[in-house]
């Protein structure tokens, strides 16, 4: 739809009329011929005239300017209304008012015209009508003022094309008129811009449509305009040269206008067979649309509704019958306190407020009963825009999150059982630290004290007993600490940060310096990179696989290896020793907790450092594992991850292998611990 | 070194069995003591406090407290100690099997004199008592605490 996109296209137009009719007046006060009639021998704009284009002018200029008070406007349309009515009367009642030439005298006399300074009657209509269609406006039907203004439009459009063909004829022809062309100009331009302004504009407004239909209106409009004006011009044009005869124009003219109409509705039919098929294409996708729309709608395991902004529900979907035990039939139309028990009601109605309010996404839980049965929901309302980004519904969709609310609710229950269990298991530690060592100290303290005070009673079997009896629960009491140590792994680790592992071997064989030293074992370390770990934890892995390499030693002094490389984001690190090792078999026992491989006459120990090991890197996300062969040496392997920020060409480079480990100082507990561990 | 006199000890200490070794290993230690033995923590306030059956008890010079009591337990037992005016001065050795670390900074947290954890053997047992018989008897003046 065209609307008039320059609103202040009327006043222009009001201001071009009263320009176009003062110059008038000056051409008269001049004697300017060119001003009056534009050319020679052509009817002029008579002073009268000029004057009532003023009249009108100002008047529409003056209800353009939408002042408060509308009687200026009003005055000069009734001034120009009884003007105008003055100038017909002279020819409807064949009268002399003598105000033709009360102005300016009319001297031109060069155009035959019945009475010089007149008006012509054409003119005096048109202004008539002009008007009182405006002082009409809400008292007459806009449909009836338009009939006006179209038969003013008419009348200076058939004079507008009237002076081609006079200026083939001669013009003469025109005299009974006498309207002049700037006149038949303003009056078009007048006519039109009163007809574009009209509220109810009817079936303007369907020339001007956006649309298939106005396009093709104004095809067809514009083609009945222009062809029977063009050829009857050039017909004419061929009659008055003598090429044609004054039948054969008529008839070619006929033909030629059938012709040129014809083929200009031919055109058009095709235009509309394209805009139909379009249509046709967008009604079907439109339709193919609604059934995705609906299909997604109803087949949703959400409820999910539209209403209005004024709270009307204008769809709904099958789950959201089942939520409010209402059918659809009976929702639609319904506002919210209809539908919804007053449990939810105060929530829905808030979230309502809250999206109008807000333009925004709103979400809440809510519990309802669904079939007797209590569930939680979560509900997402969201505001819906037109095209012109106003609110015009509000959706909103409501999810049973029952299930998902009972599995938090389940893994709850679950981590409060873990961190009871948890508890216990530290209280074990501790019982088994305190209580279960007490008895023990019993034994060995009693018999130690036996076989100090009775030595001399006792024979050789009584004091071996005894040994045995004091050996066991020693072994008892280092076990139960190892347990102790092993289940502290988690309880009592540090949260890891990064640590430059090489500092954690450097810690950890200083701890071992006393059995490196006897030993004479020689170790090598390789560049270490940074990881994210507890210190003393990774230094606890690196001291208890050294301390293996060299416990289980062969014939040859250990000569073991450390180095890392790394691996999608984990350092693997290697320590790998010239020992006896051992068969691939048990590479999965040797990590679990006091299992052992060896006789503990050959060698001591517990075994809790694999353990220990292997929940220390587990406890980092890293793996443990091993690669041995009896007499042919283990590796051992673990994982710990990087720090992630590293440059990566922190490569660990074989080639830059150092020598290593120079004397530590002592380091009187941690070497008590180290000999615990093992 | 051997103290020329008689000291009370009181050993709060609820297991009859390290009672016994307790005293066994004063015995050889040579320490010339008075060891007084209470077997819960209540029993060892009224003593502290001379109630009851213990009206007549002299006030210990020095005080082993296991931590592992019934009724009131050690670490309870430290704290009132250490919250009443009159006894807060007496020495209290912490004397327990635990190894654990919060049970070892509480104590200390608690104004205990020193920390001992029981050894199994019997040997570094007696050491260890010999060797707090050297540092309370003979290095640290005991406050009167008749003051």
């Amino acid at each position: 739809m065209i609307a008039i996109t320059n609103k202040d296209l009327p006043k222009k137009i009001s201001l071009l009329v009263l320009g176009v009719a003062l110059l008038v007046l000056v051409g008269w006060w001049l004697q300017l011929r060119v001003l009056t009639s534009i050319l020679p021998g052509l009817p002029s704009m008579k002073a009268n005239t000029a004057l009532g284009f003023i009249l009108l002018g100002g008047a529409l200029y003056l209800r353009e300017m939408r002042l408060p008070q509308t009687r200026w406007w009003k005055l000069l349309a009734l001034l120009s209304l009884v003007f105008a009515s003055l100038l017909l009367s002279q020819f409807v009642f064949n009268l002399n008012l003598g105000i033709d030439q009360a102005l300016f005298p009319d001297n031109f006399g060069d155009v035959q015209e019945g009475l010089p300074g007149r008006t012509s009657a054409p003119t005096a209509v048109a202004f008539v009508l002009l008007a009182l269609a405006m002082l009409t406006e809400n008292r007459l039907k806009d449909r009836h003022r338009q009939t006006m203004i179209l038969v003013v439009l008419l009348l200076g459009l058939s004079v507008f094309f009237s002076y081609p063909f006079s200026w083939v004829y001669g013009t003469s022809l025109f005299s009974y008129t006498g309207m002049a062309l700037h006149t038949s100009v303003l009056i078009v331009l007048l006519a039109a811009i009163m007809l574009l302004e009209m509220k109810q504009r009817g079936w303007v407004d369907l020339i001007l449509a956006n649309n298939a239909i106005g396009q093709n209106t104004r095809n067809l409009l514009a083609a009945a305009l222009v062809t029977p004006f063009l050829l009857g011009w050039l017909i004419f044009w061929l009659q008055s040269r003598g090429v044609l005869q004054a039948g054969l124009a008529s008839s070619s003219y006929a033909v030629l206008v059938m012709l040129f109409l014809g083929a200009v509705i031919v055109l058009n039919a095709v235009n509309l067979q394209t805009a139909e098929t379009s249509q046709r294409l967008l009604r079907s996708n439109l339709a193919s649309t609604q059934q995705q729309f609906n299909a997604l709608v109803q087949n949703s395991p959400s409820a999910i509704i539209l209403k209005s902004t004024q709270g009307q529900y204008q769809m709904v979907n099958l789950p959201f019958e089942k939520l409010v035990g209402l059918p659809a039939d009976q929702v639609i139309g319904r506002i919210a306190e209809d539908i919804f028990s007053s449990e939810l009601l105060p929530k829905v109605l808030l979230s309502d407020q809250q999206v109008l309010s807000s333009k925004q996404v709103v979400s809440f839980e809510a519990q309802a009963r669904l079939e007797g049965e209590k569930r939680s929901y979560l509900c997402t309302k969201f505001p819906m825009f037109d095209a012109n980004g106003d609110l015009v519904s509000i959706g909103a969709i409501w999810t049973d999150i029952t299930e998902q609310k009972k599995l938090a609710e389940h893994l709850g229950q679950k981590n409060e059982e873990l961190e009871r269990s948890n508890k216990e298991l530290e209280q074990f530690a501790y019982v088994a630290s305190h209580d279960l060592q007490e008895p023990l100290r019993m034994v060995s303290s009693y018999m130690q004290l036996l076989e100090s005070r009775y030595r001399k009673d006792l024979d050789g079997d009584a004091l071996d007993f005894i040994n045995y009896a004091v050996d066991g629960a020693q072994r008892m009491q280092r076990l139960i600490q190892d347990l102790l140590s092993f289940s502290r792994v988690g309880t009592q680790g540090q949260p890891p940060e990064p640590v430059d592992a090489r500092q954690a071997v450097d810690d950890a064989l200083q701890n071992l310096k006393v059995r490196i030293e006897e030993t004479g074992a020689k170790i090598t370390i390789a560049d270490l990179p940074q990881v994210v770990a507890d210190k003393n934890q990774l230094a606890q892995v690196f001291q208890n696989l050294v301390a293996n390499a060299i416990k289980f030693r062969g014939e040859a002094a250990p000569k073991i290896r450390i180095s890392a490389s790394q691996v999608d984001g984990f350092a693997e690190f290697s320590i790998k020793d010239n020992g006896i090792g051992f068969d691939a078999k048990y590479t999965d026992r040797i990590f679990v907790i006091f299992q052992r491989l060896n006789s503990r006459e050959l060698y001591e120990g517990t075994g809790i450092g694999l353990a220990i090991c292997k929940k220390i890197v587990e406890r980092h996300s890293g793996r443990i594992w091993v690669e041995s062969k009896p007499g042919k040496g283990s590796q051992f392997f673990f994982t710990f991850p990087l720090v992630p920020e590293l440059p990566p060409d922190y490569a660990l480079d074989a080639q830059r292998e150092t020598q290593v480990w120079q004397q530590p100082q002592n380091d009187e507990s941690a070497q008590q611990r180290a000999d615990r561990m093992l | 070194m051997e103290g020329t006199e008689m000291i009370d000890i009181l050993l709060v200490e609820d297991n009859p069995g390290d009672v016994r070794l307790t005293q066994e290993a004063f015995k050889e230690g040579r320490l010339r003591n008075q060891l007084h033995v209470v077997m819960d923590g209540e029993a060892a306030m009224q003593y502290l406090k001379q109630q009851g059956d213990y009206a007549a008890a002299p006030r210990p010079d020095l005080i082993l407290l296991d931590l592992n009591l019934p009724k009131m337990n050690g670490r309870e037992v430290l704290s009132a100690i250490k919250h009443d005016p009159d006894l807060k001065r007496i020495p209290v050795v912490v004397l327990t099997t635990s190894q654990d670390e919060t049970d070892i900074t509480e104590s200390y947290r608690q104004f205990a004199s020193s920390y001992i954890v029981k050894p199994v053997s019997m040997e570094k047992f007696i050491g260890v008592v010999s060797s707090f018989k050297e540092y309370w008897l003979s290095v640290v003046k005991l406050p009167n605490v008749q003051e």
